[in-house]
């Protein structure tokens, strides 16, 4: 009986949000206005079971624009661009295309080390409040960790990097 | 003994809370290798089953359920670790197993999956039967009997109304009764959650039990139950003049409710038995409800007693017909024709359930024939003869319904018979699972437990084919308590194929294909399959 309640204790404990979901891949700073620019930091807690990736992707979603990422020791950076859906402005300037997927490639990242990879950009003042995703993959030598689950399931086994779009305050900037 | 549970429980708590102090330092658990491999077919049967984490765990639950369906809880013959062991038992018997586990890894996120394997040759196990605890099993029988009574008496009770004013005593004990049953029936959802996971009275407070419960057919019978309940109670304590309506639709729902599970609404054909068990049910309501009042009509001789008598015999004969004719229709599809079938526990329930019906059809007629006259016409004998054969009625239906309890034990014949037959050649099973953009059209061929291939489409909501990068399969069974087991599929010429996928166990599976439809975009479809 009390083995079965502490067992429960121990399977409920995500639920009660004690434990920072550190397992999964996921942004350091979970939540941002709409309409603000926003640094990404994306964690990356382990490999591909135990393999080392050498190759982290990051789809950047419509409506997350002006987007740069930060070069790393190690590892080659290139991106891909593309028209966007919509155009967005950029301090008076018409934005109407840009980079839709960043890859870090050519890189070694242990299975027992740690590393995070980081963009910026902004978020569109179009945007609804509520989580925005930024579906990310780890590539290893025979295999990968695709965190792209955007279904938003509690139990999803491998979510997407997320965070919650808050809307701006009144004030403005 | 206590010390030793109060170590136990210290020991838990002090674990607990080092998961939470170093779990942001861990990373969350993946199973690399198993030894024996997955689906493997072993010459003899493995000592132990080795499952390769690639950080320590802790097991939760540890489960083997055997080729006849039986599990077994090996959660204490599991060391936990890296590398997790599991003891298995000796001498375990020919043919397809299935070790289910859920382990819990350093951040207190748990994950499960299910080994498949198998000693000597691929089988499928026919029909899970659970080793159910006793406690549970007699509190299930118990409270599903006491909540037939409350059904019966009580909405019953609700429904005379309809046919006669209700005598004061009468309705007391019908509102009683259907008050108990609005408390019963959730309870038994619980008794058969536990059941259905094979648990123990411990697991009780369990969400998984609750929800275990109610994804079996059962749940809607209970969901249904209630508010028949709940309407009853309303109709017996209004004074208005349609109460009586009220007290017939909440009978109405109480029929339907029992027509939506058990193994009587779950033969084929179903557009004749789920019809006869709720002409059943509906011919008891109106039949056993009625007695109650009119023993109490009839014991205090009033004048009410003359006219609800005459009501009630002007009336009966049309519950009473379909009663007997749906009750003959559903005997014969669960038994089939005469042979040893007869000689199972079901049937030698049925036997004795019809030796009552038959007296308590004699008594009824008996009633009619020769008593109803003479008491309308005011013989005191005549009533009170009539008064002990209504109670003696009464003991009867509480006997019947004691024993209709029972058949929640007993798989029927019918349902048997097919088992060893099965597998030779089942129709495959086809399933459409979608979501907003993604469908995906699945084939389970044969579909059957045993070795099965899956074959999966995958198309666009226009049904064109869509392309697709990779696809899986994942079958769980959350009420049999297996874990998910997940297989990648493999295209040819479009259609995503999985060969050799063992099916262990008849039921009702979760099945989740996961399509990959770009590199970045993934399509979770789900949906439910019932494996015969």
């Amino acid at each position: 009986m009390i083995r079965s309640f502490a067992r429960l204790a121990v399977a409920t404990l995500p639920l009660a949000a004690i434990v920072p979901a550190f397992a999964h891949s996921t942004l350091e700073v979970q939540q941002a206005a709409i309409g603000s620019s926003y640094k990404a930091v994306l964690r990356v807690p382990h490999g591909c079971g135990t393999e080392a990736t050498h190759t982290v992707r990051v789809q950047i979603p419509e409506g997350f624009y002006n987007v740069k990422p930060m070069p790393k020791a190690g590892w080659t950076l290139e991106t891909v661009t593309g028209p966007y859906q919509q155009s967005y402005d950029n301090h008076g300037t018409t934005v109407t295309e840009g980079v839709q997927e960043i890859v870090w490639s050519g890189g070694n990242l242990p299975n027992d080390w740690y590393d995070e990879f980081v963009f910026r950009g902004s978020f569109a003042s179009t945007l609804e409040p509520g989580t925005f995703y930024f579906p990310s993959i780890q590539e290893c030598e025979n295999g990968e960790e695709a965190w792209i689950d955007v279904t938003g399931d509690k139990n999803a086994q491998m979510p997407a990097p997320s965070l919650e779009l808050v809307p701006a305050k009144v004030s403005g900037h | 003994m206590r010390s030793l549970t109060r170590c136990r429980l210290l020991a838990s708590l002090v674990l607990c809370l080092v998961l939470v102090a170093i779990a942001p330092a861990f990373a969350h658990a993946q199973l690399l290798s198993t030894q024996p491999s997955e689906d493997v077919v072993l010459e003899v049967a493995p000592a132990a089953i080795d499952l390769n984490f690639n950080e320590p765990v802790t097991p939760l639950t540890i489960r083997l359920i055997g080729p006849d369906g039986g599990a077994r809880d090996l959660t204490e013959e599991t060391t936990g670790g890296t590398t997790t062991t599991v003891t298995l038992p000796a001498g375990i018997a020919d043919g397809t197993h299935v070790l289910s586990w859920r382990v819990v890894s350093a951040d207190g996120h748990p994950i499960g999956g299910s080994l498949i394997f198998s000693v000597g040759a691929v089988t499928g196990a026919a029909a899970v039967e659970m080793a159910s605890d006793p406690a549970v099993s007699f509190a299930l029988w118990a409270t599903k009997a006491l909540l037939f009574m409350a059904l019966f008496a009580g909405v019953g009770g609700a429904a005379f109304k309809s046919i006669a004013p209700l005598p004061v005593r009468a309705g007391f004990a019908a509102l009683t009764l259907a008050i108990a049953g609005a408390v019963i029936a959730p309870t038994t959802l619980l008794l058969q959650g536990l059941d259905a996971l094979g648990l123990t009275m411990a697991s009780a407070f369990d969400a998984d039990t609750w929800a275990a419960g109610l994804s079996t057919s059962y749940g809607a019978t209970v969901i249904a139950t209630s508010l028949a309940f709940l309407l009853a109670v309303y109709a017996l304590v209004s004074t208005a003049p349609w109460a009586g309506y009220i007290g017939l639709a909440a009978s109405a729902i109480a029929a339907l409710s029992l027509a939506l599970s058990g193994h009587a609404s779950a033969a084929e054909p179903q557009w004749l038995t789920r019809p006869a068990v709720f002409l059943h049910v509906a011919g008891i309501l109106l039949w056993a409800g009625a007695l109650l009042p009119l023993w109490h009509l009839l014991r205090d001789r009033s004048n009410a007693a003359g006219q609800s008598l005459a009501a009630f015999s002007k009336i009966i004969p049309f519950a009473v017909a379909p009663l007997v004719l749906s009750g003959a229709a559903l005997a014969v599809i669960q038994l089939g024709p005469p042979g040893e079938r007869w000689w199972s526990p079901y049937g030698l329930i049925l036997g004795a359930k019809l030796l009552l019906v038959a007296t308590l059809l004699g008594l009824a007629l008996w009633n009619r024939l020769w008593l109803t006259a003479p008491a309308l016409s005011g013989e005191t004998s005549a009533q009170s003869n009539l008064r002990r054969s209504i109670g003696v009625e009464l003991l009867i239906i509480v006997l019947i319904l004691a024993l209709v309890a029972g058949w929640r034990f007993t798989p029927p014949p019918r349902a048997l018979a097919p088992m060893t037959a099965a597998t030779v050649a089942a129709d495959p099973i086809v399933e459409h699972l979608i979501d907003g953009s993604t469908m995906a059209m699945v084939m389970i061929d044969p579909g059957s437990v045993g070795t099965v291939s899956f074959q999966v489409t995958i198309l666009d909501l226009e049904h064109n084919p869509k392309g697709a990068q990779a696809v899986s399969v994942i079958i769980a069974n959350s009420q049999l308590g297996i874990e998910s087991i997940r297989r990648e599929a493999v295209e040819t010429d479009g259609i995503w194929a999985i060969h050799d996928f063992a099916i262990p166990v008849a039921g009702h599976w979760q099945i989740e294909v996961g399509v990959r439809v770009t590199r970045f975009e993934l399509a979770r479809l789900r949906g439910e399959i019932a494996i015969p």
